[in-house]
């Protein structure tokens, strides 16, 4: 991988000076900068192209939301971080739209470390050049819908009900409909009876009501009358499905909620790059289709031939750009090849990754191509004792019951 | 006793000179008793304590509810020394109302606690004069205050409940400040120590091997091989880097832990910083300990500058309270440069700066800001309790108004405020070294 060029913000002079030590171990890999105040930082990337950002939040003059802000409209690509000392604040929250990743001082050197490596290898496939050809062959990405935007602004108001929240969902009467079918069916558990926008939220939480509406409202953008309504419903299906799954499978080695959020959001929107590539190509997505089916590969082998990048890099891109959790944007990204993705633990990537496979090979039939492979390193990562046969299992049962 | 009766006699002559006979006689012996009766009635039933001392602070008269009040029945009272019974003491009490009406002839009045009396009392001597206009005594009237004491010290109370609330509201807002003052540099600590654990990984193979070569040299063995191996460890050490970081990692690493403690200190100095009854305190410290635990309140937009005279006096006050006057004054610049400065992209800082200087025997505090300044036409407003310019959450109009009751009416002091409009403002502390008693 090429050095990437890193650039560190903060007020603290002292913070930068042990900033640079405490990363010289990866000075291989990272062109470090510097600047002390928000404006000096845009100075400096004016004059050189930066990858990755890691600003303060509070600092005299321009604060890190603000700067992350300019950052993300004059240079989507780059990978921006904040590292605040202060995590409860509103200008925090007007952070988080802005920040693909959030950490609070003291960061230890260790997770710093984890994370730039991280920041690095999504810039790494954001920037490749490949990508950002095929990306720039794609004439209408999907925008972030209005109604995330909106509710997404609703949550930073730290007086905003659930109810309040509820009523957006409720104005837009097909997505609120289309909601209440989802989280009433058996899928969830066994709720029934969810009548309200509202009544979900408080039961199933914020982020997957939110990220539920947010892919619901990008398939429908994506609807296209050349693409197939089975190829459509197919790929819904299999969002969804892959989507409990990795929320079962995050429930199974962890209790941490966030973590069985994020890896319900990545796999709800796992395979949206797909839908990006099939809806403004779709002739040359059939294409590699049938190559896949033809030639007996993957698809996103097949992908890769036709496109010069597969779904998984796509769909990675156009989250990091809507600013979705970095998590998110990884796991995306990383979803058929989690072994590369850095981590000393069984990770969000992984997680889609078993929940995507076992989703396939559930249904062989809708399946375009071989099913997706699994790397043994990812399987034995996975599997020390014997947790993906446990996995299949608990899956197969969650879909009879989804089914009903 | 007898000259009241002499007074009543008065009364009574018109009717004595036209009944001469005994049977008048007995008419008016019963008529002055009647007349006595109703006095002694009247008297007993007014409901406060009333009695007639003379002179020489014996008892002449007392009603029955001061009787009562004191245990005993009034023969037994009369003719005894008032203070023996009312304030059990041997000697004439120095807060006796009764000497200073005697000496100066006027009705003088005194708030006294007294048991005896059922607590907290007012008594007022009102000079009594016989009718021939000499000084015979006094007649005193005792009322019972307890409840308006009560209600007074409930308002006291609550007083001093609202400043804890202001000052505990005031600190919920510093503890986000105070964290990030220790949440960073404790970011730095880490990331030095980080760097001294690399570094020693970097090092060691460096100094094992010269450890080696040394030992093979002062056993005369052969070194080429270990030396060789030397050299390569220290072309793997960067030590021209190392050299010149680690002392600074070091002393950087100290310098963030020194913060640490500084600001831990300074916040536990704030919160409780002792006793709640005046003592003589250094003003200095209070004013440095308010500015370091403030600090993330100005930082971002300000400097702050102390010009603190060494040798001032210990100021005789409630450190606590005089702590939570600076912090509102700090507050209250930093928050009017940061609207002075408004967006401020580039990070432009204002000042604030703070000095002390004895003037005679008062403390001189300024707190001077480059903020808004304060229009002319709310300048005599800014004292009075909720009057705020600042939008809720910001402000609740209540730091002047607490300010100014601390310093004048719990401190004996003073404080002023001129301010120009655009250019800043400047608040006067005056606070005197001595309790006002001894002063006088
Ligand atoms: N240093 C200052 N500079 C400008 N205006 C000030 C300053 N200090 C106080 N004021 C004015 O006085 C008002 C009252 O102050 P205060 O009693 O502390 O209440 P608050 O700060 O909550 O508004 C403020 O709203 C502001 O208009
Ligand atoms: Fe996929
Ligand atoms: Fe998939
Ligand atoms: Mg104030």
């Amino acid at each position: 991988m090429a050095s990437k060029n890193i650039l560190f913000v903060d007020d603290e002079k002292m913070v930068l000076d042990g900033m640079r030590r405490a990363l010289r171990p990866m000075r291989k890999l990272l062109s470090m900068h510097f600047a002390t105040s928000g404006r000096d930082a845009l100075g400096l990337m004016e004059e050189k192209p930066v990858d990755i950002v890691i600003t303060d939040m509070r600092m005299p003059g321009m604060d890190g939301a603000t700067l992350l802000g300019e950052v993300k409209t004059l240079y989507p690509e780059t990978i921006r971080i904040v590292l605040t000392g202060q995590a409860d604040d509103d200008a925090t929250y007007r952070a988080i739209r802005v920040a693909h990743q959030f950490l609070t001082k003291p960061c230890p050197p260790d997770i710093l470390k984890m994370v730039i490596k991280r920041a690095c290898m999504l810039h790494e496939l954001m920037a490749h050049p490949l990508l950002k050809k095929a990306v720039s062959s794609l004439d209408h990405l999907p925008s972030l819908p209005s109604i995330y935007v909106e509710i997404q602004e609703k949550i930073n108001d730290p007086e905003a009900s659930v109810e309040e929240i509820g009523a957006i969902i409720e104005k837009d009467l097909g997505m609120s409909t289309k909601i209440l079918q989802l989280v009433n069916s058996a899928f969830f558990g066994h709720y029934k009876n969810i009548e309200s926008p509202s009544r979900a939220v408080s039961l199933l939480g914020l982020n997957v009501i939110k990220s539920l509406l947010l892919t619901l409202k990008v398939f429908s953008q994506c609807d296209n009358p050349k693409l197939s309504s089975s190829f459509l419903e197919n790929l819904w299906n299999h969002s969804f499905e892959t989507a409990v799954f990795a929320k079962n499978i995050a429930e199974d080695v962890t209790d941490d909620k966030d973590i069985s959020d994020h890896a319900f959001t990545s796999g709800l929107l796992h395979d949206v790059g797909k839908l990006v590539l099939a809806y403004n190509l779709p002739d040359k997505y059939k294409k590699a289709m049938k190559v896949a089916v033809m030639e007996k590969k993957e698809l996103r082998k097949a992908e890769f031939r036709v496109f010069k990048a597969s779904h998984a890099e796509i769909g990675g891109y156009l989250l990091g750009l809507w600013g979705l959790p970095g998590d998110v944007v990884e796991a995306l990204s990383f979803h058929h090849r989690p072994h590369q993705y850095p981590s000393n633990n069984f990770s969000i990537p992984s997680m889609v990754a078993c929940a995507d496979m076992i989703s396939h090979e559930l249904n062989p039939d809708e399946c375009t191509g071989t099913l997706p492979h699994l790397e043994q390193a990812e399987l034995k990562r996975s599997d020390p004792t014997g947790r993906m046969e446990k996995w299949r299992v608990m899956c197969r049962e969650t879909k009879e019951r989804g089914i009903e | 006793m007898n000259k009241v009766i002499q007074v009543n006699k008065k009364h009574l002559s018109a009717q004595t000179k036209t009944n001469q006979s005994s049977t008048a006689l007995q008419f008016e012996k019963t008529l002055i008793e009647h007349a006595k009766k109703e006095l002694s009635n009247i008297l007993d039933s007014i409901p406060l304590f009333i009695a007639l001392i003379d002179k020489n602070h014996n008892i002449v008269r007392l009603n029955m509810p001061m009787a009562n009040a004191l245990g005993m029945h009034p023969r037994e009272l009369v003719g005894q020394k008032c203070f023996e019974f009312c304030h059990k003491t041997r000697e004439i009490p120095d807060s006796c109302p009764h000497k200073r009406a005697m000496e100066e002839g006027i009705s003088v009045t005194v708030a006294l606690f007294e048991k005896n009396l059922g607590g907290h009392v007012e008594v007022t001597a009102t000079p009594f004069f016989d009718p021939d206009g000499t000084l015979i005594g006094s007649i005193h009237v005792v009322r019972d205050i307890n409840k308006r004491k009560k209600a007074e010290e409930e308002k006291e109370e609550i007083i001093s409940q609202l400043l804890q609330a202001q000052k505990l509201e005031e600190v919920g807002r510093l503890a986000a400040g105070i964290a990030h003052e220790i949440n960073t540099p404790s970011q730095y600590v880490a990331s030095n120590l980080e760097f001294l654990k690399e570094s020693f990984d970097e090092i060691s193979p460096l100094v094992n091997s010269c450890a080696k070569l040394i030992q093979a040299t002062s056993h005369g063995d052969s070194t080429e091989s270990i030396f060789s191996e030397a050299e390569k460890a220290l072309e793997d050490t960067d030590w021209e880097y190392l050299r010149e970081e680690l002392p600074l990692a070091i002393s950087q690493a100290q310098e963030g832990i020194d913060r640490v403690t500084k600001i831990v200190r300074a916040m536990k100095e704030f919160s409780h910083p002792g006793p709640k009854e005046k003592t003589y305190q250094d003003i200095n410290r209070i004013i440095e300990t308010t500015v370091t635990i403030s600090k993330n309140e100005w930082k971002y937009v300000s400097d702050v500058y102390l010009d603190l005279q060494e040798d001032i006096p210990p100021v005789y006050c409630i450190a606590d309270e005089i702590g939570q006057v600076i912090l509102n004054m700090v507050v209250n610049a930093a928050q009017a440069i940061s609207e002075k400065l408004g967006e401020n992209p580039e990070g432009a800082k204002g000042s604030i700066s703070i000095s002390t200087e004895k003037e005679k025997e008062y403390a001189k505090i300024i707190v001077k800001d480059t903020g808004t300044g304060i229009p002319e036409d709310i300048l005599n407003r800014i004292f009075d309790s909720f009057f705020t310019t600042k939008e809720a959450g910001r402000g609740t109009g209540q730091g002047l108004s607490i300010a100014k009751d601390i310093v004048e009416e719990n401190h004996d002091g003073s404080i002023s405020v001129t301010s120009v409009a655009c250019e800043g403002t400047s608040f006067t502390i005056r606070l005197p070294f001595n309790d006002s008693a001894q002063r006088d």
